[in-house]
């Protein structure tokens, strides 16, 4: 049997009628000539009539043949007598590991079980000749098995990864677009779990493929699943334990009433193990949290689980790890308290590191801060647990707490000093004497507007605003600043115009120490009300405080061939089953075909065959079958074969 | 038809659209466009007879005229041999003029005749054919008649030898304007009752006959003892289809109609006409009739020569 590539040209075999116009036409446009007998010519005619009519005919034929084989080699035929054979046939069989497979049905038997059961059955069915690709797929990951010599069939394991049907078909159709055979069939055998739905079409290159769908999903689903486990609060403060969120959700059309939710944390002290009753809506979910309690710094890991017979075991189990630590304590040291409640420097300091906590925003770092008015020298209070010293606007100083400051810095603690009208070199004197100033307080410039020209985009502190999309620092502007001249191992990171130091700091012992150009409020400027304040002071303190340094130990991801916690080096990787394959909720096939413009067997054979033909033939490529070469030849030789009899009919 | 006798040969001749020279008068394509008829007879004659001094009949007719001594090479049938009996010299005998031939010109006047491929139609050259015999006879003093026939009798004249009878012979053919079909000689059987003395039958047709029928025409003819001569007269076209190309053929005398490539058929019908024509040389002579095929491209005086060698072999 013989089929076209490009059936399409068929329909230049129409052109047939040119030739048959040109017969015809000829035959009669004939001019009149009287002659006196034609009793000649009818005796030479009948003499002759057969012989020329004979060729005319033949001329006529091989002209409407020479038509037709353009036709056919534009068409590109190719011989497709084994087309139904298997020697044509290849197959993708993709069976679905997702962690939904893992379902047992009320056998025993999961559903992946009975799926692998199916590739048996179907492997049984497919003639030798055919070739066969048969693969697991699992989230973004497709695995080809090996199947040799049609030997055994190594059984694989359910993976954990969520279904993914767009990147399954996509990866059969890539293996089908390379095959030379033209029937091509896709077997995906699956739970059609709605949640694999990926969005994406592929109605292009489908149809292409024959796609078989053996599904093996229960009709009704009663899952119960833990669905989140996460740290909400980890910082340990004063009455604010760490707490853990669980939250459970039903998938089945039942109420599950008393559900045991338990949470089992292994901590710095040892073991802990909370449990609650939970109460979860068919269809719903509840929200259970679980409070830290006497916590202490340190990795927390473990898992929640609920105790509960359902369908999918693996998701009654989710695993969390966190680290609870005490938020970095400030202290901040105002010279002035102020007329009223915005009266005081360190006030928009204050506001402006409590914003994480007041908006839990987990992205901005919470500080602990304690505020101290310094108005007569009263002392400090205990420096131990203080991280960052703030000094604002302070008038006095007394030798004994700069001994006190510099025995805090020297272990460790980071100091930051802002000016204020009280700041003077009296009162800068003895925090210079214990090498506590970054600079020289000399002169203080007012009048005109101070903007920032230049800062060192490389400094830690600087770097989110090398880009000015990001904040620009040159928007700022200041009406007062001192003028600092730098010690001989300070730094100046920011720099005003003239060259003014915006900033400058230095390292002493352990600690370290910073001193701005200007006020921390809106005494000197009104950059306490610009949008860049927030930014500036978070970054400032984020690094005095190390925390650009603080690598995040803890990393969630979605499982894909195992659940659990992963200890790498020093990190820990919390591998949990993706959510949404714990909702069962199932496509029918139809949906499913037509999300992805699939063809069934049924419509594929209602095509005809110079459709499906097209449909499975590779784009671009030469069948190894086509026969175009030998119509080339067969035409050039008919061809001149026309050109004879042309001559011999029409001389 | 093209040519008309003229009351006034004179005045005809200075209506004749140019002054036709000697030549031309041979050239049939050249006399169609005199539309005086004897004065193409006449011209025909008259140029016949400028280039005559090579001709082998020159001086002998039917009528004596005088003698000239024998010179070697000259005909022994001339010699005077009773007057070599009593003057023992040799004498050759010279002639004036005929007297008493009677020139038969029967004419096919059917519609076949119309067909022309060029200017000339075969009835034309056949009718300025028998206008010239007619006047070259008359010259002689021959009696000239004729007859005009499609598959009837059209018109007839019977034969004399005044001079006014080139008119009389020129009138009908002159008057021809109506062409009847004729598919069968057997219109030549009622000519043959026409012709009660016994004299020259010139023939001028396409004969499209049956030639078993014509033959047997021919033979009715024969049997008043005449001397008979055939025109055959045919187209170019019919003679070797000169023609290209799909051709829608008619037949003048039936009306029927062929279509064909005339290319396919030229080399098969070219052989047609020679052995039609080999059958009608063949016919004739075993009737003892001199059969001249022509075109209506050949030259006039041809005919004239056939006529004149004809008529000699009669004396």
């Amino acid at each position: 049997m013989i089929s076209f590539v490009q059936s399409g040209f068929l329909f230049a075999g129409l052109a047939v009628a040119i030739p048959l116009a040109i017969h015809l036409l000829l035959k009669q446009r004939a001019r009149r000539v009287d002659i006196g007998s034609i009793r000649l010519l009818q005796l030479i005619m009948r003499q002759q009539n057969r012989m020329r009519r004979l060729r005319e005919w033949l001329l006529l034929a091989a002209r409407i043949i020479t038509v037709l084989l353009l036709a056919m080699l534009f068409a590109r035929p190719y011989f497709d007598k084994t087309a139904s054979e298997a020697n044509q046939q290849e197959y993708v069989l993709m069976l679905d590991s997702s962690a939904s497979m893992r379902s047992k049905d009320s056998d025993g038997l999961t559903l992946f079980d009975r799926a692998y059961q199916g590739v048996l059955d179907e492997l049984a069915t497919i003639h030798e000749n055919a070739i066969v690709h048969i693969a697991t797929f699992s989230g973004s990951d497709v695995q080809e098995l090996q199947w040799e010599d049609r030997g055994p069939l190594v059984r694989p394991e359910p993976a954990f990864g969520p279904t993914d049907y767009g990147r399954a078909l996509s990866w059969a159709r890539d293996v089908l677009e390379g095959s030379q055979r033209t029937d091509r069939h896709v077997m995906l055998f699956t739970d059609l779990q709605q949640t694999g739905m990926s969005p994406g079409s592929l109605a292009e290159s489908a149809p292409r493929m024959q796609v078989t769908i053996r599904d093996f999903g229960t009709a009704l689903s009663r899952n119960v699943g833990v669905t989140r486990v996460e740290a909400i609060a980890n910082e340990i403060r004063p009455q604010l334990p760490p707490k853990v969120l669980v939250e459970v959700r039903n998938f089945g059309p039942l109420l599950r009433d008393m559900v045991p939710v338990s949470l089992r944390l292994q901590g710095p002290d040892g073991v802990l193990e909370y449990e609650q009753m939970a109460s979860v809506p068919a269809g719903g979910s509840t929200r259970v949290v679980f409070e830290i309690d006497h916590a202490t710094p340190g990795i927390y890991e473990g898992a929640a689980a609920i105790s509960i017979e359902d369908d999918l075991t693996e998701d009654n189990r989710r695993f969390v790890a966190f680290e609870a630590r005490h938020p970095d304590r400030v202290l901040l040291v105002d010279g002035d308290e102020g007329s009223s409640v915005f009266g005081s420097e360190t006030y928009y300091l204050e506001t402006a590191l409590n914003l994480g906590k007041t908006l839990s925003r987990k992205e901005l770092p919470s500080f602990e801060t304690e505020r101290i008015i310094w108005e007569n020298g009263e002392g400090f209070p205990d420096l131990n647990g203080f991280r960052v010293i703030v000094l604002a606007n302070i008038g006095r100083f007394s030798t004994t707490d700069a001994t006190r400051l510099q025995n805090a810095v020297l272990g460790g603690a980071r100091l930051l000093i802002f000016p204020g009208d009280k700041f003077t070199s009296l009162s800068a004197a003895p925090l210079q004497q214990h090498g506590l100033l970054p600079a020289s307080h000399a002169t203080t410039g007012e009048g005109s507007p101070y903007r920032v020209t230049t800062w060192d985009t490389e400094h830690p502190m600087f770097r989110p605003f090398a880009d000015p999309e990001y904040g620009d620092l040159r928007r700022l502007q200041f009406r007062q600043v001192i003028h600092m001249t730098p010690v001989a191992d300070a730094t100046t990171p920011a720099e005003l115009q003239n060259h003014w130091p915006l900033l400058v700091e230095k390292t002493l012992g352990t600690g370290r120490i910073a001193m701005f150009a200007t006020t921390a409020d809106a005494a000197w400027s009104s950059w306490p009300r610009e949008r860049l304040y927030v930014p500036v002071v978070h970054q400032l303190l984020e690094y005095l405080t190390d925390q650009h340094l603080r690598e995040e130990s803890i990393s969630e991801s979605v499982a894909t061939q195992q659940v659990g916690l992963v200890h790498a080096e020093k990190r820990i990787d919390v591998q949990n089953i993706a959510p949404r394959e714990s909702a069962m909720a199932r496509v029918s096939v139809e949906e499913f075909r037509q999300q992805y413009g699939l063809l069934d067997a049924d419509e594929l054979a209602e095509l005809t065959p110079a459709e499906r033909a097209a449909l499975a033939a590779p784009v671009g490529s030469e069948r190894p079958n086509e026969a175009w070469k030998a119509v080339a030849w067969l035409l050039m030789g008919w061809m001149i074969l026309e050109t004879f009899l042309a001559s011999r009919v029409h001389t | 038809m093209s040519v008309r006798p003229s009351q006034q040969p004179a005045v005809a001749a200075k209506s004749a659209r140019r002054q036709p020279t000697h030549t031309d008068f041979l050239d049939p394509a050249a006399l169609a466009t005199v539309e005086d008829l004897e004065l193409v007879a006449r011209g025909v004659v008259e140029g016949f007879k400028h280039g005559m001094h090579r001709s082998p009949y020159v001086g002998f007719s039917i009528e004596f005229s005088s003698h000239r001594q024998y010179l070697p090479g000259d005909d022994l049938r001339h010699v005077n041999w009773k007057l070599y009996g009593r003057q023992d010299r040799l004498y050759i005998k010279q002639y004036d003029a005929e007297t008493n031939l009677d020139l038969y010109l029967i004419v096919d006047a059917s519609r076949s005749m119309l067909m022309a491929s060029q200017r000339l139609t075969k009835i034309t050259y056949g009718v300025m054919l028998a206008a010239s015999l007619a006047h070259l006879a008359l010259t002689q003093r021959d009696a000239v008649g004729l007859t005009l026939h499609s598959n009837k009798i059209i018109d007839h004249v019977k034969p004399r030898a005044h001079p006014e009878q080139l008119f009389e012979i020129l009138l009908p053919l002159s008057r021809l304007d109506s062409f009847e079909p004729c598919e069968s000689p057997r219109v030549l059987h009622e000519v043959a009752e026409l012709m009660p003395r016994r004299g020259l039958v010139v023939l001028i047709g396409d004969f499209f006959f049956d030639m078993e029928e014509l033959s047997k025409a021919l033979e009715h003819l024969k049997v008043g003892g005449h001397d008979m001569l055939l025109f055959h007269v045919l187209d170019p076209l019919e003679q070797e289809l000169t023609i290209s190309g799909n051709v829608r053929f008619r037949d003048l005398e039936t009306g029927r109609e062929i279509i064909t490539r005339a290319d396919d058929l030229r080399s098969g019908y070219g052989t047609a006409v020679e052995q039609w024509r080999a059958q009608m040389r063949k016919c004739c002579n075993g009737l003892d009739i001199d059969y001249v095929p022509l075109s209506t491209r050949d030259r006039l005086d041809r005919a004239l020569a056939t006529y004149l060698a004809n008529r000699s072999e009669m004396y």
